[in-house]
């Protein structure tokens, strides 16, 4: 068996996406006081996500050559997962640590590769300093900050 | 007459002190967005929102205006000296702007731009000014067939004369429609699509969309493909040898009635503007194998476009309430977070607010001038940030940005989420603008269809018997069977696919 293309699987994705919101959508009454009903819009434009998905799932399976770039691999990869990796950590210990202390080690972590590790702390935690300043001091929005107030 | 009196009135209230204060922040910001890589004017715009909250809604608009005009003149910079286009409305620059960079002569390239965006974006404000309150005053008879079938019209322009393919686009399209959905019905009140999440009750917000569509799906692709920067050329003289002169300042003329024209149509965005007239400038040149060697009308008529065409597509917004584009659709929300509902009535219910707003642009884009001839060589300089150093910083000022629009970090998670989808919509060529679109109008769309139906005697016919409205709907048939045709065939130009003006 061929290989699906990863264009493929993202075909499947809008399909599941919009195969969900059809279901849903089934649920929710047609009709309406004044004609149409909040279910009238959702049913149509899931509808037709449905059969557009499959064609776009039919034509990446017809056409030969891929049209678009590939999926990520090797470094390109590792790069993405790396970030998204560190983005989602982050937000995961914010309410914890607070900005400043999360900040800094994002920033170091994800500087980590390109700069030496003092010069590295310096710019860290600089960056999450002034953020911290413009934002919480300047411009008085609320950041999530630990129990010390940053 | 009466436009002048009242621009005269918007004067006052834009030279005070905090208007300007604020109209130079928001051009500086522009210029930044537009330098950068990895931020652009969408995501710049909507990060600012919530800045903008504790000011009066004037120089809330102004600075959010600033930022989206300002971005046009700042994408050049970096087009010319290193060939990176900072913004989509510049990517066609790099090719005549950077040759001129390797002759040495980057100076004059970014003078033209510079001067022919001035003009160019004054000329939109002047139409603005005068057509703004005859475009509103039309507008007037717009009731919800018309809006409707306009809006419609404005998205499949979009979907069936940009990007590789119709699908891909229609997909976009509806996705974002979807998306727009979740939440609480304005018209039934009925809970949509929420999955029992709390959060989801007001829907997904679209500043956090356009964030994660735009900004960090643009960073992702950048982080996983770094490019190598190229040194920057030198900057010396900025203006055309004599016998350029004539030329350049004609091929600035027709850039501005291009882009001007082209600005009017909703859905159509600035990068197109600057690909026709490159390809117009090109057409009507006597010797068309100078374009690609550093022609210097590849740069002024396609730069002065691309700003006569961000000035102009504001004329849609303040006169029907429309966004056309993207970031004019954060600019939309920026007016409803303040109060105001852009649309025809704001001409004649908050006219001291318009004129304002109007007069800004005029003092933004003199301020543009000033950046751009005399202090290009320092802004350039931004441009050399290592992007490895820029990047995670660029991430933290979104999750940052986005926290505060609700002080939710579910909706920095949302984000992160639609960075992740927006990074792949860019790999398989689906057009961003066309989700972002959709789903900023799909409220709008749902309930003027449905109040179309209910106030008509003959169902769904009434979109075609109604003059405005009947038009629109056959322009609308055209464009779908144009779309579709072209589709079949193949013939499909390859216009940028992904747009973010």
């Amino acid at each position: 068996m061929k290989k699906w293309k990863a264009e493929v699987w993202f075909g499947l994705v809008f399909l599941i996406f919009s195969l969900t919101f059809f279901i849903q959508s089934l649920t929710l009454s047609y009709s309406g006081a004044d004609g149409l009903g909040p279910g009238f819009f959702p049913l149509w434009l899931s509808g037709i996500l449905i059969f557009l998905s499959l064609c776009y799932i039919y034509n990446t399976f017809k056409s030969e050559e891929s049209q678009s770039e590939p999926m990520p691999r090797g470094t390109e990869l590792k790069n993405i997962v790396f970030v998204l990796a560190s983005l989602l950590i982050y937000l995961g210990v914010v309410p914890l640590l607070g900005f400043v202390l999360s900040s800094t080690i994002f920033l170091f972590a994800l500087l980590y590769r390109y700069y030496r590790w003092h010069l590295n702390i310096g710019i860290s935690v600089g960056a999450s300093l002034f953020l911290f300043w413009i934002f919480a001091k300047v411009l008085s929005v609320t950041l999530p900050v630990n129990e010390f107030g940053w | 007459m009466e436009s002048l009196s009242l621009l005269l009135h918007g004067f006052e209230s834009a030279l005070s002190l905090t208007n300007v204060i604020y109209c130079v922040i928001g051009v500086s910001i522009g210029m930044l967005v537009g330098i950068l890589p990895g931020l652009g004017p969408v995501s710049g715009t909507a990060l600012l929102i919530p800045v903008t909250f504790g000011l009066e809604p004037v120089t809330a608009i102004i600075m959010l205006s600033g930022i989206y005009y300002g971005s046009m003149y700042g994408g050049t910079i970096t087009s010319v000296l290193i060939n990176t286009p900072g913004e989509s409305a510049s990517v066609i620059t790099c090719i005549d702007g950077h040759q001129l960079a390797k002759q040495g002569r980057a100076g004059t390239a970014l003078g033209v731009a510079a001067i022919g965006s001035f003009v160019g974006g004054i000329v939109a404000v002047l139409g603005l000014t005068f057509l703004g309150p005859l475009l509103a005053q039309f507008g007037t008879r717009f009731g919800p067939p018309e809006y409707f079938t306009l809006m419609l019209l404005g998205l499949l322009m979009l979907v069936g004369l940009m990007g590789k393919s119709l699908i891909r686009g229609l997909i976009a399209a509806i996705f974002g429609l979807t998306l727009s959905l979740i939440g609480m019905d304005p018209a039934s009140g009925a809970i949509r699509f929420t999955f029992g999440q709390p959060e989801l009750l007001g829907g997904i917000d679209f500043t956090v969309l356009a964030i994660g569509l735009f900004g960090i799906s643009e960073i992702l692709s950048n982080a996983g493909n770094p490019t190598k920067m190229e040194k920057p050329a030198k900057i010396q003289g900025l203006l055309p040898k004599r016998e350029e002169l004539l030329p350049t300042s004609m091929s600035i003329g027709r850039g501005t009635v291009l882009g001007f024209l082209i600005g009017l149509i909703p859905g159509s965005n600035a990068a197109i503007s600057s690909l026709m007239s490159y390809s117009l400038e090109k057409k009507r040149a006597k010797d068309p194998s100078r374009f690609g060697n550093g022609a210097i009308e590849g740069v002024a008529g396609p730069e002065t476009a691309n700003n006569a065409h961000s000035g102009a597509s504001l004329i849609p917004l303040f006169t029907l309430g429309l966004p056309s584009s993207p970031t004019i659709a954060v600019i939309l929300g920026a007016f409803i977070v303040h109060g105001l509902t852009p649309g025809p009535a704001l001409f004649t219910s908050n006219p001291d607010f318009i004129w304002a707003i109007i007069a800004s642009m005029f003092i933004g884009n003199l301020v543009l001038l000033i950046f751009n001839l005399p202090l290009a060589g320092v802004w350039a300089k931004v441009a050399l940030i290592p992007y490895q150093l820029l990047f995670p910083i660029l991430l933290l000022v979104c999750c940052v940005g986005t926290y505060t629009i609700n002080n939710s970090l579910w909706d920095v998670g949302i984000m992160v989420l639609f960075g992740i989808i927006g990074y792949f919509m860019k790999k398989f060529d689906f057009p961003i603008a066309a989700t972002v679109l959709t789903f900023v109008l799909g409220a709008q769309l749902e309930t003027s269809l449905i109040q179309s139906l209910a106030i008509s005697q003959n169902g769904i016919l009434t979109l075609f018997l109604r003059p405005i409205s009947g038009t629109l709907s056959v322009l609308c048939i055209l464009i779908l069977i144009l779309s579709i045709f072209s589709a079949m065939k193949k013939k499909r130009s390859y216009l940028v696919s992904d747009v973010e003006v």
